[in-house]
């Protein structure tokens, strides 16, 4: 009997040091992570609280390659493969700022990438519904969120063109990839009063972000700024 | 006596043969690496090959005895090497070992290295062979002239070879093609005595060689190339290449792939999927059909208004790509249209098997296609148009300033001056852009067809331009007449139907612009009403704003070179330092290859040299004659590698405009001057070595830059309009006598100092292949920052400074 008994405790010793250790490795990023939203994200004029909290929460590390993890937390985009990128912390942010969303949305992502803006949204939103066209990403992203526990995060593997008509309309829509033109089924799945977001510029420069709006039917853009570019004094 | 002109007849064909390889792979490189990566890396190439040549010099002149001793074996060995090398090399550079990619390298300083790797692997099938070359060249200096002009010929040979053989293969079986050329110039000079142990070396060597081009490398493009994007998404595939010295062009068949810049956020239907055309992993044009496009796109984007203003009867397209323009212009019934597009590959791609997926409109009766480049046929077509267009600006999503070197010539301000005097009575220019941030390409394109009125005594611009902008795209038209008040009520009520606004307009009011689209920042429409406003203002703003606005001009070509040194620290604050690189890749890689290349030439050349002493350990070597002055040997030296490098650069991007493309201006140039200045060498035997006769052939040199510095853009101009045929002849006229007197100072002044003080003669060839590497690089910068006359200028100062060197004695300085 007394060996059996030394074994269960050698077991629960292991376990408990095992768990100590990954905790402590956790730890580890968060400093990372609440320094990063401090200096890179609220000191940039982001002071959305659900945003930030979202931001601390999520661990970036765990959507970067793993050769990159040490440099999750720097304050830029970086390559995940396939020609994309996981998007600046700041960027991140200010997208997911900028649709306002609240607890009860239904979020509709096209370009999945990392799943990293997929999962800020899901601590925050009701619904997240995300589509990327790339096979790979597609599969990486969803084993990667499934395995943090994301359950509101619903990924599908399409154009993202044609949107997720079947959830439509959606509250908010994040296009995370740059397009050229705003697929009309876009704007067809978003709710009045709705917000779509979209980048522009090349994957290393997210120079300016386009808001469109629907308000009684008719479409209006705003091209924000998440940097305000100062050449010189104007007059204006 | 029969045995020895045989013998030095098999050297000389080796050597030309040698030569041909060695400058037919320099070419075949530049295409590759414009493939995998960007275009900017041709400099990169040029720069290694010359390091190649040069490191080969110092390693001769440290190892001279031992080398000598053993030539029988060396001098085919090496070339065979040289041969081997340019096959494997290619292949080994797609390794993940090798293998970097341009956007990493600011991000990953790991990619740095790869980088350098990549450098030094490219610069061993050169080395190599220039070690071979070398060495003939000091086995058989009594032949010098004889050899040196073997080598001359046979390297202007390589670059037409180059540009021919590119029509029949694909880039990735050319390094294996050619380097049959340098194990054949081995083969030929394998001493009889020895051809058995040589045997199993070149079997195996040719084996390797036949198998690389049965299966080629794999050409792997950078992840963030527009092929290799497109190529990820799924049911895509390429389904036809087609090989030329334009590049390499890829049809590819997508179920994702949809264009349509300047789209209205009001169009109802579905964009229709297009398979697209790309050049060299570089995105070309979609392959429009109307099969899926029952509403007519066209109609709703921001090209079409200038349709709607007047019948457009004559319309030129210039840069007609896969006919996108072109097919605007039918939509919107024109009755002759004019397309120029001086890729010929394409276009006959397009007029064959891809016919039927564009609606055959290259093939139409209305449509009439010229393969050559804008300019060329503005300068030449007596015809007058209603509407002439110009494709899109700049890649949608940016292309990071990968362009940034590139020559332009169709947005420079003389081109929008052809342009505009090839304009009927209502007739109007228009061109598109993306909405940049910070704001630049809309800056430039207004800027340009401001001053271009303004220097046609146009004042008041802003009745003559309009533009009108969705929330990404801002289209300009340019009238030759003013816009009168029917045509902006159609272009207002147009605006209001599509969800535009109007960005310049006579008669504008500021809530206008902001109806539908917003910017956060308005400084937009500031800056352009300054643009408009006056020549004052305007070079206000041109001096003030961070980028370079200020119009391109044929003598600056650069559309795409935006930044500016002075902006790079703001922009690092605002954008974070990792960023900044990204707003011009090409340009900051292009101060980056010019310290790599100071230093490994400086490493490689230079350094080594001193193993054997700037003065010698030998006493002079003509006897009661003194040593020449080592700033003599130093200012001489660089003074000819400055000048001659600075010329072949200027020359090739001067013909570039000429011949309407960089691979045929590149051979053209590179293979006249290396001929004549073979001819230089050669005559340059029957001149004695001295001070006084350098004097005069460098002042004739000098004043021949003088002359073309003035007269030649003009010339270029005035004969551009010639068929192929002539324009060859005449570039042969105008580059073999100044190429020819430049082949002479070199080998003269090598004489000269191998009388005088024989220690010296590594250094001279050192000196003057450092400045000749450093050179190739040094012109592209001050052509960007002041122009193509600075280089010139510099490169008449080069040689000045030969001159005067040589106007006392040399032994006294």
């Amino acid at each position: 009997m007394r060996p059996l008994i030394n074994e269960l405790f050698f077991a629960c010793c292991v376990l408990l040091f095992l768990s100590f250790f990954s905790y402590a490795q956790n730890d580890e990023y968060k400093s990372d992570r609440v320094a990063m939203v401090k200096l890179q994200i609220e000191n940039r004029g982001i002071h959305d609280k659900s945003t930030l909290d979202a931001m601390i929460k999520v661990p970036r590390h765990k959507f970067v390659p793993s050769n990159l993890k040490s440099r999750a937390y720097e304050d830029g985009p970086l390559p995940i493969g396939y020609g994309q990128t996981i998007s600046q912390p700041y960027i991140v942010a200010y997208m997911t700022e900028a649709i306002d969303p609240k607890p009860d949305y239904k979020v509709l992502e096209i370009g999945t990438g990392s799943g990293y803006q997929a999962a800020v949204l899901a601590e925050i939103v009701k619904e997240v519904y995300t589509i990327e066209i790339i096979p790979e990403l597609y599969k990486q992203a969803k084993e990667r969120l499934k395995k943090l526990g994301y359950k509101n995060v619903f990924c599908k593997n399409a154009d993202g063109y044609y949107g997720w008509k079947e959830h439509a309309p959606y509250d908010a829509i994040i296009v995370t990839a740059a397009a050229e033109y705003i697929p009309p089924p876009l704007i067809e799945q978003l709710k009045d009063g709705g917000k779509m977001i979209i980048p522009v510029g090349s994957p290393y420069l997210n120079q300016n972000l386009v808001l469109v709006e629907k308000k009684n039917g008719e479409i209006t853009t705003t091209s924000l700024l998440p940097v305000l570019f100062v050449p010189f004094k104007r007059a204006d | 006596m029969i045995n020895r002109y045989v013998h030095l007849a098999g050297i000389s064909f080796s050597i030309a043969f040698l030569s041909v390889a060695i400058i037919a792979y320099q070419l075949v490189l530049i295409q590759i690496l414009s493939i995998v990566q960007w275009y900017h890396f041709a400099y990169m190439i040029i720069s290694v090959a010359l390091l190649g040549f040069g490191a080969a010099g110092t390693f001769i002149a440290i190892f001279k005895k031992p080398l000598l001793n053993r030539i029988d074996y060396l001098l085919p060995s090496l070339m065979i090497l040289s041969g081997l090398l340019m096959t494997i090399v290619v292949s080994v550079s797609q390794t993940d070992l090798f293998r970097f990619d341009s956007y990493r390298l600011f991000y990953d300083y790991s990619t740095l290295w790869k980088l350098l790797a990549t450098y030094l692997l490219f610069f061993l099938p050169f080395f190599t062979g220039a070690l071979a070359i070398g060495l003939a060249f000091v086995k058989y200096v009594d032949k010098i002239g004889l050899l040196y002009f073997a080598n001359m010929v046979g390297s202007g040979t390589g670059g037409l070879i180059a540009v021919i053989i590119m029509w029949f293969f694909f880039p990735e079986k050319l390094p294996a093609l050619i380097s049959l050329l340098a194990v054949t110039a081995g083969i030929i000079i394998i001493p009889k005595k020895h051809r058995v142990n040589f045997a199993p070396g070149l079997m195996i060597a040719t084996a390797l060689i036949v198998y690389f081009f049965i299966v080629p490398p794999a050409l792997k493009l950078s992840e963030y190339k527009a092929l290799s994007k497109t190529l990820n998404l799924p049911e895509t595939k390429v389904i036809k290449r087609a090989s030329s010295p334009y590049g390499v062009i890829d049809v590819v068949a997508s179920s994702h792939i949809r264009y349509a810049p300047g789209l209205s956020l009001k169009f109802p239907g579905m964009v229709s999927i297009n398979n697209a055309l790309f050049n060299n992993g570089n995105w070309y044009g979609p392959l429009i059909s109307s099969k899926e496009d029952s509403l007519n796109y066209f109609h709703y984007t921001t090209e079409q208004f200038p349709f709607l203003l007047h019948e457009r009867k004559d319309v030129l397209v210039l840069g007609a790509l896969t006919g996108r323009q072109i097919a605007l212009a039918i939509n919107n019934d024109a009755l002759t249209i004019t397309a120029v597009e001086q890729n010929k590959a394409a276009t006959k791609l397009l007029v064959t098997e891809l016919a039927g997926e564009t609606d055959s409109v290259f093939v139409r009766k209305e449509v009439l296609v010229q393969n050559i480049s804008p300019r060329t046929y503005l300068l030449k077509t007596p015809a007058k148009f209603d509407l002439i267009s110009l494709p899109v600006t700049g890649s949608f999503g940016g292309t990071s300033g990968l362009f940034a070197l590139q020559e332009q010539y169709d947005l420079t301000k003389e081109a929008f001056n052809e342009m505009w005097g090839k304009l009927n009575y209502d007739g109007v220019i228009v061109i598109s852009t993306w909405i940049d941030y910070p704001y630049r390409k809309p800056l430039k394109i207004l800027a340009t067809a401001t001053e271009m009125l303004y220097d046609r005594g146009i004042k008041n611009a802003e009745d003559f331009i309009v533009a009108i902008k969705n929330w990404n795209t801002i289209t300009f038209a340019i009238k030759r007449t003013p816009f009168n008040d029917e045509e902006i009520k159609i272009i207002r009520e147009f605006c209001g139907d599509m969800n535009f606004d109007p960005v310049i307009l006579p008669g504008i009011k500021t809530d206008e612009r902001e109806k539908f689209n917003k910017l956060q920042d308005k400084s937009l429409y500031s800056m352009i009403d300054k643009i408009l406003a006056s020549p004052g203002s305007r070079e206000k703003l041109y001096s003030e704003y961070p980028f370079n606005i200020k119009p391109a001009t044929d003598d600056k070509p650069y559309f795409s070179q935006f930044l500016r040194w002075k902006s790079i620290r703001q922009l690092a604050g605002l954008f974070g330092k990792h960023s900044v690189p990204f707003f011009e890749v090409g340009y900051i890689l292009l101060y980056l290859t010019f310290i790599q290349v100071v230093i490994l030439a400086v490493i490689l050349i230079i350094l080594p040299l001193f193993r054997i002493g700037w003065r010698g350990r030998s006493p002079p070597t003509t006897e009661g004659s003194r040593n020449i002055s080592k700033i003599w040997t130093l200012i001489y030296f660089s003074g000819l590698g400055i000048g001659y490098m600075f010329i072949e650069i200027i020359f090739i991007q001067r013909f570039t405009l000429y011949f309407g493309n960089v691979i045929y201006a590149a051979a053209a140039v590179v293979s006249l001057m290396l001929i004549s200045s073979g001819f230089g060498s050669l005559a340059s035997q029957k001149i004695s070595a001295k001070p006084n006769r350098l004097v005069v052939i460098i002042f004739f040199i000098i004043i021949s830059i003088i002359i073309y510095t003035i007269f030649l853009s003009s010339l270029l101009k005035t004969t551009i309009v010639f068929t192929l045929p002539v324009k060859i002849i005449f570039t042969t006229l105008l580059i073999a006598p100044p190429a020819f007197l430049m082949g002479m100072p070199f080998p003269l002044g090598l004489r000269l100092l191998s009388l005088k003080n024989e220690i010296q003669v590594p250094w001279a060839w050192g000196i003057n292949g450092v400045f000749s590497v450093i050179s190739t690089v040094l012109a592209t910068i001050i052509a960007i920052e002041l122009g193509f006359v600075w280089v010139m200028i510099f490169a008449a100062g080069a040689y000045g400074l030969s001159l005067l060197i040589n106007l006392r004695n040399p032994v006294r300085y």
